[in-house]
C-alpha cells in the first residue's frame, strides 16, 4: 500500500505524463482512502489554473513594455543585422570567393 | 533595399512588447526577457524568413519559446540547482512534509472554491509572492511546464522533463508552493 509520501510523488509525475498501468491504479486507490492526498490532487490543479491564469494576466497587461532603453537597443541590433542583410544580398558571392 | 529592414522594424513595433510580456511570464527577469526578444527578432531576420503560413506573431512566438528554453538551459548550465546524484527515488528534501510513517506532517487544507480563488487578486498576488521564494531554476520550469497549454510535449522534449531530475524538481516546485500558499493564502483569510 502506498503511504502518502510516494501517493504525491505519483501524483505530481501525473500532471506530466499518463501514469504506467499499476501506478495509476496504486494511486487512485490511494486518493479514494486519502483525504489529504484527494486534497493534495486537488491543490496541484488549481496551481495549474492559477498559473495559466496569472500568465493570461501579464500577457495581455498593455501596460508592460519593453523600457525605452530596450527598445532602442533592440532596434539598433536590429538595424545593423538589415544592413548585413542588405550587404550579402548586394553580394552574393562574397563569402564563397574570398 | 531598404524593404526589408523597414518591414523588420515593423515586428519590433507591433508584436516587441507582446514577445516582451511573453518571455516576462516565463523567465520571471526584466533583463532577460529584453534579450530573449532581441534574439528573436534577429533569428527572424535570417534563414528563409516569414512564410506567411502562420500570423507573424505566432511564427516570431514559435522562434521566442525556443530562445527562452536555451535561455532557461543557459541559466541552468550557470547555476545548476543540484548535483544530479543528490536525487534518489525517495526525492529528499522532502522531510519536512512528511512523518516517519510517510503520512501528511500536516494535512493539506481545501483552498476554497476553485471558480472564485481564480478571480481573486490577492489570491493570485500572494502566488506570484510564493514564486519568489522558490530557487530561481525550480520556478522557471515551472513555468514553462504549467503556463504552456499547447506545446506540452515539445516544451517537455526540450526540457528533458522525463528525465528524473526534472520531475522532481517538479515535484519539489509545487511542494514548495502550496507550502507557501497554504500559510501565507489561509493564513490571510
Amino acid at each position: 500500500m502506498l503511504d502518502c509520501r510516494h501517493a504525491t510523488l505519483l501524483a505530481s509525475q501525473s500532471m506530466e505524463k499518463r501514469l504506467p498501468f499499476r501506478q495509476r491504479m496504486a494511486l487512485r486507490l490511494h486518493l479514494m482512502l486519502c483525504d489529504a492526498c484527494t486534497q493534495f490532487m486537488r491543490q496541484l490543479h488549481l496551481l495549474r489554473a492559477a498559473i495559466g491564469q496569472l500568465g493570461r494576466q501579464v500577457e495581455n497587461d498593455e501596460k508592460l513594455v519593453l523600457s525605452k532603453s530596450a527598445r532602442e537597443r533592440i532596434a539598433e541590433a536590429v538595424a545593423i543585422q538589415a544592413w548585413q542583410n542588405d550587404e550579402a544580398r548586394r553580394n552574393p558571392d562574397h563569402d564563397s570567393t574570398d | 533595399m531598404t524593404a526589408p529592414a523597414i518591414h523588420q522594424h515593423d515586428w519590433l513595433a507591433e508584436h516587441g512588447d507582446y514577445l516582451y510580456r511573453y518571455a516576462l511570464v516565463r523567465l520571471r527577469d526584466p533583463h532577460l526577457a529584453e534579450d530573449v526578444v532581441q534574439e528573436t527578432l534577429l533569428a527572424a531576420m535570417q534563414g528563409s524568413g516569414f512564410a506567411g503560413k502562420a500570423s507573424p506573431r505566432t511564427w516570431l512566438t514559435g522562434i521566442l519559446k525556443h530562445k527562452i528554453i536555451d535561455q532557461f538551459r543557459r541559466q541552468q548550465r550557470e547555476a545548476p540547482l543540484e548535483a544530479p546524484d543528490d536525487i534518489g527515488d525517495d526525492a529528499p528534501g522532502m522531510d519536512e512534509f512528511f512523518a516517519e510513517d510517510g503520512h501528511w506532517a500536516e494535512s493539506p487544507q481545501s483552498w476554497g472554491d476553485p471558480g472564485s480563488l481564480l478571480q481573486q487578486d490577492q489570491f493570485l498576488r500572494i502566488l506570484q509572492e510564493c514564486m519568489d521564494r522558490l530557487p530561481k531554476n525550480l520556478a522557471r520550469i515551472f513555468l514553462l511546464r504549467e503556463v504552456e497549454e499547447s506545446d506540452n510535449e515539445e516544451i517537455c522534449k526540450e526540457l528533458e522533463i522525463t528525465s528524473t531530475n526534472a520531475w522532481v524538481m517538479l515535484y519539489r516546485a509545487r511542494m514548495g508552493l502550496r507550502k507557501c500558499l497554504e500559510m501565507n493564502w489561509l493564513g490571510s483569510r
